[in-house]
């Protein structure tokens, strides 16, 4: 097994956190299938949903985020508004072919991962 | 709340992860409109000056040219509507008269050397519908109004709107660039010569001699797309390690991030739009430069199916995260 080893960054004082959630057609997501700590999801409307960071938060660096379906289709996520107040980042589900927002079923392999990069130094 | 932390760690030695994200500025763009010719090559028009200002621009198409030269003269409370036969500018300016003396019924319509039409009746008795007659009876002209009015005295007009068969103006505030052409008669060529001898804030484009048709006429369009320049800003950027800078050419939302010092290799490159509205742009990384220790991320424009700029604002950036080796 391979030895771990220190990882750097350029830029002290700043944190990465990890995570995907199962989004849940047209219904709330459910937490208790989220991966990582940290961070809850709700989902905002239609392919729209939003996470709550829990951690102490001075900024955001840089965040990114993809999507995981088990069945290959014309779709992507981004990400839409951040708010540093309430520590809430929205990430879109986009479909191509419908031009819009759009729900993803639930299902053990349809999941948004997504990285956050933040500063937690006043 | 604050979350215990633990240290970073890679299973590869070696490893610098370099999140950043930074916002978006534009180029300036001129504002055009496209008229959409049926037979072929489309006709565009284009603002002289960049910026928001040219989306203010007019544009209109109608297919009104080669108007006939024509004049109204008060007969009693009638009045007659008279056209020269020959569509054009040369007729304009024509004098037509009616002079009393003649006889009802007889009325007798004639032109000078000039061109002028000088129409005899009968003071007090000779009616619309006569005089008209007799206008109608010359080879050149034409009144189609009818009545029983009379009239008295020496009555004239003199004609005016006559126009080629392919003419544009430009009036008004906003400025207004309008095209008039004629069905099956005017060709692109022609029409943007008239545009751009008629404008001077807008510039037309297209070739060919294919010919417009009544169809391609539009009503008054704006003309769109004009962006002001807004500069790259670097109070925009976060993330340490790097710099920013718009590159590429105008209208392609590219940009190439320029790492502070060399790394020997880039082993990961994840690129995310953040966009405030949800769209079909994804945000693509490009070319890595190790000796010039630059990597391009370009924006992707689904719909349009080409690179392109998302506005300048507020949540409209692109992140990343880099993973080099030391």
């Amino acid at each position: 097994m391979a030895m771990l080893k220190d990882a750097q960054t350029t830029q002290d004082g700043i944190a990465f956190l990890h995570g995907s959630f199962r989004p849940n057609g047209s219904s709330a997501v459910d937490n208790d299938n989220n991966e990582g700590t940290g961070f809850t999801v709700a989902r905002g409307g239609t392919g729209t949903f939003t996470i709550t960071f829990s951690d102490k938060w001075t900024g955001l660096i840089a965040a990114g985020a993809s999507l995981q379906l088990a069945s290959a289709d014309d779709k992507f996520v981004e990400l839409g508004a951040f708010t540093l107040a309430s520590k809430t980042l929205v990430i879109n589900v986009w479909d191509v072919s419908d031009a819009a927002v759009a729900d993803v079923a639930s299902n053990a392999n349809n999941k948004i991962h997504f990285w956050v990069c933040y500063n937690y130094r006043s | 709340m604050v979350l215990t932390r633990y240290p970073y760690k890679s299973v590869s030695p070696n490893r610098v992860l370099i999140p950043g994200q930074f916002g978006f500025c534009t180029v300036a763009e001129y504002a055009s409109y496209t008229l959409a010719v049926a037979s072929g090559t489309n006709i565009t028009i284009t603002a002289d000056s960049s910026g928001t200002g040219g989306n203010d621009l007019d544009f209109q198409a109608t297919a009104d040219g080669n108007a006939k030269a024509s004049c109204t003269i008060t007969f009693g409370t009638d009045t007659l509507a008279i056209s020269h036969n020959d569509a054009g500018t040369a007729k304009n300016g024509l004098v037509v008269t009616l002079v009393p003396g003649g006889t009802a019924g007889s009325e007798v319509a004639t032109e000078d050397a000039s061109g002028n039409l000088l129409v005899s009746y009968q003071a007090s008795t000779s009616t619309t519908t006569q005089v008209a007659a007799a206008i109608n009876g010359h080879a050149n002209w034409v009144c189609p109004t009818t009545g029983t009015q009379t009239a008295t005295g020496v009555l004239s007009g003199t004609t005016s709107g006559g126009t080629a068969a392919t003419w544009a103006e430009e009036s008004g505030t906003p400025t207004k660039l309008h095209l008039h052409f004629t069905d099956a008669s005017t060709d692109v060529d022609a029409a943007v010569a008239a545009l751009n001898g008629a404008s001077s804030v807008m510039t037309a484009s297209g070739s060919g001699s294919h010919t417009l048709a009544s169809g391609d006429a539009v009503a008054k369009q704006d003309l769109s797309g004009g962006v002001d320049a807004v500069a790259f800003d670097d109070d925009s950027v976060e993330g340490e390690g790097f710099s920013v800078a718009r590159s590429g050419a105008a209208g392609v939302g590219e940009y190439t991030v320029t790492l502070d010092r060399h790394y020997d290799k880039l082993f990961c490159a994840d690129a995310t739009l953040q966009l405030s509205s949800a769209a079909d742009q994804y945000v693509l990384a490009g070319t890595y430069d190790s000796s010039a220790k630059t990597i391009k991320f370009t924006v992707w424009d689904k719909s349009a199916g080409a690179a392109g700029d998302p506005t300048q604002g507020a949540n409209k950036r692109i992140h990343f995260l880099l993973i080099c080796e030391n």
